[in-house]
């Protein structure tokens, strides 16, 4: 972003008699404004996405009033709750108590930075933005011990401990089958990485080889977890732990906690799509780089993932919950042992792909070596 | 549809009844009170210091296998100033023999088992270790009808609050005026 | 390591010793405290205002004990209190899930009293609503057990069917969940050949749609792996404690009261008994074959309710039951198989009087509830809500 504000500066002749830092600065806000209204809007509409499709699965129809379609029934949820007394518990530890859904909420909207909605359409080409995002979301388990701790509940503290052991254990197979796609695209950069899978569909790293199809799945299975979403949704079990960590919280705070939670449900989606299923490519050779084009980008990357949030809430809404050891089994003995597998294959199919196959030469090679070929 | 013939001077006998006062009778000479065969509702009454012997016996009696206490009642008759607890035996290990279904009085396989306590002093021994599910009908009794059941742990109340007053199927208890300050007014007919 | 024998006293059950090795390979390690949780009296799984206070290591369930009485409603002070007549409609009150069962019953018990002929088609229709309402109730149980596992769908699709059968009552007694259409001495109304051939057509669908909802919790794999193995209330335990119902014969009992000691006119109908069996997955008495068995007896009422059908003679649905109804001075005791176990009733009289002089239930989640201290200890929680939900208790019979 910074190649284009400085491009803005030197064409433009009355921007040059203002101190580029101020710029900057404007910049800056201005994007994580647009980012966060962006994504709190997004949030909206997917609670209101899970709950017309909950309502279709389960023979009933769903918020229909507030506009069309009652597509705005977010609004009318968030006044609802803004009305709502704010209850702080009187054991509750205060401070903790306060800041706790605001760490959660960093947590989670932070991660949109990296994000590339499009070609070039990103607030901060970083090099190292995979590792960023991974990082910046487990900021959100810090939150949530606090939340669980400071309600001063025992529903709440079982809630935070569950979701504390999930989330770090799933944060493993989550950034191992991550790997694969490195391993694939030789950087972290996310802009390159969705660059890399440009033009016809089996250029999608998912379809590069049977590591990336398995880790693929892992990824998702993980980052179901991680966002604590249903079958494993053992934090806030609500027929176990009445409400998990956020029991004690009322009225806004637990909006937030709630707005949180869609927020890296989108997240992670729209990093599964940038990862695995070509970003913004459409499945086909064309061009999507150019000023315009790539806010047609911006559109297929949206409807990806529509598509894969449409996918967690089915899967919600159909499977009954795991129980806390299954789940732990299924992290550390099958997803674990499964994702090493597929960084270890990953890296010996580059391998093969470089060294027999010829490399960036041969149009297979380089397909198998996660190049665009 | 009964395969005996039933006339008023000649009830039928329930045989499981009858069985089951054989046997408390061979073991226990002494403890069999009083008893009632036939009719819709036969019984064997014992006498208090014999009911844990006479139910461990009535239990472990293979032609009769009383393995579960069906219901534990307290039955309240001031005028004979007693307490009667009424003890309903089944036996899920044994099924009747199909003729015992067809009897028109009483077509279903329990015993009646009864005991009389006087009133002001009405102890019981527990059979909850013959019995484990008879823990809450023995704290249910003492609760509603003011039973105590002797030899067991923590006879609570079950479903009145800790501090109650009285046992309420006691017939000449009587609504206290108040519960914590909360005035309580009988309802009509009560 | 001092605290770990403390951990290992009191009474375990079999089978899960490897609990307890993990959690002295812990001791040695790391200080772990108990902690002791009040689930309920507001708690979405206890199904009511069921409170059970559980002393949990970490996640697994060390003691609990269930405390009961909150809706305690003096079911049998008031039968002591109000004419037969008038306590007919406070026994719907007790499972009022399961309401015209209740009702069966209480009638069943004062009819024996009072000696009260039932009209031939009075009891043919006493059959077709009590057995509806089994399917109701087990329809119930059976999304409710699904809720409690995280399953929100089967829950409202049964709720949909579940809805017609209410219908379908309420036509024919005004209420959609307490009716008191059962009268001392027969039925209140008729029934009309419309309300039958909407009874049949339910019947189809209830008949169509049950292997749909089975995919959807019974062969599903998820819900076998929470159920298989979890809480298991084995034959020895079940008799022991008075568990009655389905809980019974998941235990490998095969004892149904319609069928074993047969009351009304059960004995004319010809209808399987489900009982626990380990072939059908899982271990006899887990939660998996309890919900088998409420899935199983759903088909087997379907039964029951089309021989009704086929059967109902023509005639008066009331008996004659005397003017100021005062029976003999007597005694009965009535069992009858309810939804959720052996629903009995013990009724004294002693004559000149339209009161009883003592009226008392056998509520079966009373004695269902009880045994949970025995069966719970080294659950995981999340297992402790699998157990509860597999009993399906209603706790207005549980406090009555």
């Amino acid at each position: 972003m910074q190649q284009w504000l400085d491009q803005l500066i030197a064409n433009n002749e009355w921007l040059q008699g203002v101190p580029a830092g101020f710029i900057y600065t404007i910049a800056i806000v201005v994007v994580c404004k647009v980012i966060l209204v962006y994504a709190s809007l997004l949030a909206g509409e997917v609670v209101w996405l899970e709950r017309r499709v909950a309502g279709r699965m389960q023979a009933r129809i769903g918020p229909n009033r507030v506009g069309p379609q009652g597509l705005l029934q977010f609004l009318a949820d968030g006044v609802k709750l803004l009305a709502k007394e704010d209850i702080i518990p009187a054991s509750a530890d205060r401070k903790i108590f306060l800041a706790a859904p605001v760490i959660v909420f960093v947590g989670a909207f932070a991660g949109f930075v990296v994000i590339p909605f499009g070609h070039g359409l990103v607030a901060a080409d970083m090099n190292v933005g995979l590792f960023v995002i991974l990082s910046l979301t487990s900021i959100e388990v810090v939150g949530i011990i606090m939340a669980g701790w400071a309600s001063n509940s025992k529903w709440a503290v079982l809630g935070a401990m569950r979701e504390v052991a999930q989330m770090i254990s799933y944060e493993m197979p989550l950034a191992i089958s991550a790997l694969v796609v490195v391993v694939l695209a030789g950087t972290l950069n996310l802009s390159d990485i969705a660059d890399q899978q440009q033009g016809w569909i089996w250029n999608w790293y998912v379809f590069r080889g049977p590591f990336a199809f398995a880790a693929f799945f892992i990824f998702f299975t993980a980052a179901l977890a991680s966002l604590k979403r249903a079958p494993f949704d053992l934090p806030e079990a609500e027929s176990e732990l009445v409400a998990g960590f956020h029991t004690e919280y009322t009225g806004f705070r637990f909006a937030v906690f709630f707005l949180a939670e869609y927020t890296a449900m989108i997240l992670f989606a729209m990093l599964t799509a940038v990862l695995f299923l070509g970003g913004w490519s459409p499945g086909f050779d064309v061009d999507l780089t150019g000023p315009w084009a790539r806010w047609i980008g911006v559109l297929i990357l949206f409807g990806k993932t529509v598509l894969l949030l449409f996918v967690m809430i089915w899967v919600r809404w159909t499977l009954p919950r795991f129980r806390i050891d299954r789940v732990m089994y299924l992290c550390y003995k099958v997803l674990l042992p499964l994702s090493i597998v597929c960084v270890v294959g990953m890296a010996v199919q580059v391998l093969v792909a470089m060294t027999v196959l010829g490399g960036e030469d041969s149009w297979f090679g380089s397909w198998l070596m996660g190049a665009r070929p | 549809m009964a395969e005996t013939v039933d006339t008023p001077d000649t009830p039928p006998s329930d045989p499981q009844t009858e069985r089951a006062l054989e046997v408390v009778r061979s073991a226990l000479p002494e403890a069999v009170v009083a008893s009632e065969l036939s009719g819709r509702h036969p019984w064997i009454q014992v006498r208090v210091e014999d009911l844990r012997a006479a139910c461990r016996l009535l239990r472990d009696e293979p032609t009769l296998q009383m393995d579960c206490c069906h219901l534990i009642s307290g039955v309240d008759w001031p005028e004979a100033a007693e307490i009667e607890v009424v003890y309903h035996l089944c036996s899920y290990s044994l099924k009747p023999p199909a003729a015992y279904g067809r009897r028109a009085e009483k077509n279903d396989p329990w015993i009646a088992l009864k005991v009389r306590v006087p009133r002001d002093q009405a102890e019981v021994p527990t059979v909850m270790d013959i019995w484990t599910g008879a823990d809450w009908h023995e704290r249910e009794t003492w609760d509603l009808v003011g039973v105590r059941f002797t030899g067991r742990r923590e006879l609570r109340r079950v479903l009145l609050p800790d501090d109650w007053p009285g046992h309420p199927l006691r017939k000449d208890w009587e609504f206290p005026a108040s519960y914590h300050g909360v005035p309580i007014i009988p309802p009509e007919g009560l | 390591m001092a605290d770990a024998p403390d951990l290992l006293s009191g009474g375990e059950p079999e089978g899960t010793t490897h609990i307890h090795e993990r959690q002295e390979l812990v001791g040695r390690d790391v200080r772990t405290e108990e902690m002791v949780f009040n689930m309920g009296p507001q708690h979405p799984a206890t199904h009511g205002v069921l409170r059970v206070a559980v002393k949990t290591d970490g996640e697994y369930v060390r003691a609990l004990q269930p405390h009961v009485g909150n809706i305690h409603r003096c079911v049998e002070k008031i039968g002591e209190s109000v004419p037969y007549y008038q306590w007919v409609p406070y026994l719907d009150r007790m499972d009022y899930l399961a309401a015209m069962c209740n009702e069966h019953v209480g009638c069943m018990a004062i009819e024996q009293l009072g000696e009260i002929e039932v009209p031939e088609r009075a009891e043919y229709i006493r059959i077709i609503v009590v057995e509806l309402q089994r399917i109701l109730s087990h329809l119930m149980a059976i999304g409710v057990y699904g809720l409690d596992l995280g399953a929100f769908t089967p829950f409202l699709h049964q709720f949909r069917e579940r809805e017609r059968g209410m219908d379908l009552l309420d036509h024919l007694s005004g209420g959609r969940l307490l009716y008191h259409y059962i009268r001392i001495g027969g039925v209140k109304r008729d029934v009309s050949r419309d309300w039958l051939d909407e009874l049949e057509a339910f019947l189809a669908d209830v008949e169509k749609r049950m292997p749909e909802y089975n995919t959807l919790l019974l062969h599903n794999h998820v819900f076998q792996e929470r159920t298989f193995h979890v809480g298991i209330i084995d034959r020895d335990t079940a008799v022991r404690w008075g568990v009655t119902g389905p809980a019974l014969r998941a235990a490998g009992v095969d004892w149904d009261c319609r069928r074993d000691a047969p009351y009304s006119i059960y004995d004319r109908f010809d209808f399987e008994v489900p009982h626990g069996v380990s072939d059908i997955g899982g271990e006899v008495g887990d939660c998996y074959q309890r919900h088998w068995i409420r899935v199983r007896e759903v088909e087997e009422s379907l039964k029951i309710i089309r021989q009704a059908l086929a059967g109902l003679p023509e005639g008066p649905v009331m008996g004659r039951v005397p003017k100021g109804f005062k029976p003999k001075p007597g005694e009965v005791y009535v069992r009858g198989e309810n939804p959720r176990g052996e629903l009995a009733c013990y009724m004294v009289s002693v004559g000149k009087s339209d009161k009883a002089w003592r009226a008392r239930c056998r509520g079966p989640s009373f004695s269902n509830i009880a045994c949970i201290t025995e069966v719970s200890e080294g659950l995981l929680i999340g297992d402790l809500v699998s157990l509860i939900g597999s009993l399906d208790i209603v706790l207005g019979e549980v406090d009555r």
